[in-house]
């Protein structure tokens, strides 16, 4: 079986910069199992792995469809393939079983952009007074060009610099009860492709 | 007071009084200061209260069971991996605690989770409000120390957030989404009056 070609960074993309088009577009993230909402029709808080909240993998949908999805790098290479790609750099392209495998017993929900870029999601009526938005940043992989990830900040920090353990615990259970809040899961939205305009080289 | 005596005449308006005032005393010790009695006084004639009182009561036992159950479930499997450090005593203690408080504001959905950040995660919606109260704990050998951090939404917008002691947490849902309501409901009723649109 070979891999979605269509996923792999070319030598010819650059990364994909903050433009207002990118608030039309949809986000989609993988859940664990399928079982995944509660009787209330939200997301189950056990479907978002707290370790993964700080930095919140998502795929920007479009030329990455919700079937690849289901793809789930492993195997020895597995650190090289999760790594940042290198504008400019060529990579190998996963095999399948060795690099790669459909795990199907996934689930998965929807983000609209326009809902969380710069969005504050919580200002604090407590003595920390924090304030805290959402970003939507372009963080390709090597095994997908697609990846981006929602990061958190306060002021202008971001969470993975925080060093109050308290303020830390503000940011990832706010982070999570927006990421509830704002998760699409009753059905699959209508998306289209992201301009090439946005990544390709000139 | 005309109003009580024509939904049942064999209920004197004593009687009807003191069965008035012995419920509100029961609710009182069962939920202090949860603000819902003076709620409905306002909007029930007295034995019509009372039967709705009851039917409170009834439905609160029976949702506090099945909360109780469920969450029992899940810290049991808990302690075997994350909360394995935690005293389970301690942490069900706490957890009754939370809700009983949220069970008794009527919520239209509760839903309580353990993660393994070692936190409890109750997701409830009140009054149309979504509610997001998070307890984190913190252990030593005898005591356990937690903090909770609370999230309010409506219509999708994050409206409050507050982070402290459980209890503070409870009382700012009390204020921001009870006391909101009642004073939205209060003034929404007001403005459909024939008086209110006298004054307009």
């Amino acid at each position: 079986m070979n891999y979605p070609i269509h996923l792999i960074p070319n030598k010819s993309y650059n990364k994909i910069k903050w433009h207002t088009d990118l608030n039309n577009h949809y986000l989609i993230r993988f859940t664990d199992s399928e079982d995944f909402k509660d009787n209330d029709g939200k997301i189950k808080v056990t479907s978002i792995r707290s370790e993964h909240v700080s930095d919140f993998s998502t795929n920007l949908l479009g030329i990455f469809t919700v079937k690849d999805i289901y793809i789930e790098i492993c195997g020895p290479d597995k650190i090289y393939f999760n790594n940042d790609w290198k504008v400019g750099t060529e990579v190998n392209i996963p095999k399948y079983e060795k690099d790669f495998k459909y795990n199907l017993i996934r689930g998965y929900f929807f983000l609209y952009i326009y809902d969380l870029q710069n969005t504050v999601f919580a200002k604090y009526d407590d003595a920390t007074k924090i304030a805290l938005h959402c970003q939507v940043i372009h963080t390709p992989k090597n095994w997908n060009f697609w990846h981006f990830s929602l990061r958190w900040f306060y002021d202008s920090l971001d969470l993975n610099t925080c060093p109050s353990k308290n303020a830390r615990h503000r940011i990832l259970s706010s982070a999570k009860a927006f990421i509830i809040e704002k998760a699409i899961i009753i059905k699959e939205p209508c998306y289209q492709e992201l301009d090439a305009i946005h990544y390709m080289n000139k | 007071m005309e109003n009580n005596i024509s939904y049942n005449s064999s209920i004197s308006q004593e009687q009807s009084d003191i069965f008035l005032i012995e419920t509100e005393n029961y609710w009182d010790l069962l939920t202090p200061s949860s603000g819902y009695t003076e709620n409905k006084r306002l909007k029930y004639p007295i034995v019509s209260l009372s039967s709705k009182e009851i039917y409170i009561r009834e439905k609160f036992a029976k949702e506090y069971i099945t909360q109780i159950i469920s969450f029992s479930g899940k810290l049991i499997d808990a302690s075997k991996s994350f909360f394995k450090e935690l005293n389970p005593t301690l942490v069900f203690v706490k957890v009754n605690e939370v809700l009983g408080s949220l069970i008794a504001l009527e919520p239209s959905s509760l839903t309580t989770d353990l993660t393994e950040d070692r936190s409890v995660f109750f997701k409830t919606s009140i009054n149309g409000y979504n509610i997001y109260l998070e307890l984190f704990f913190f252990t030593t050998s005898e005591t356990l120390d937690s903090e909770a951090i609370l999230n309010i939404y409506k219509d999708k917008l994050n409206i409050y957030a507050f982070g402290g002691e459980v209890f503070e947490c409870i009382e700012k849902i009390k204020q921001e989404v009870i006391l909101s309501h009642q004073t939205y409901l209060y003034e929404n009723e007001l403005s459909d009056t024939p008086y209110s649109k006298q004054i307009l």
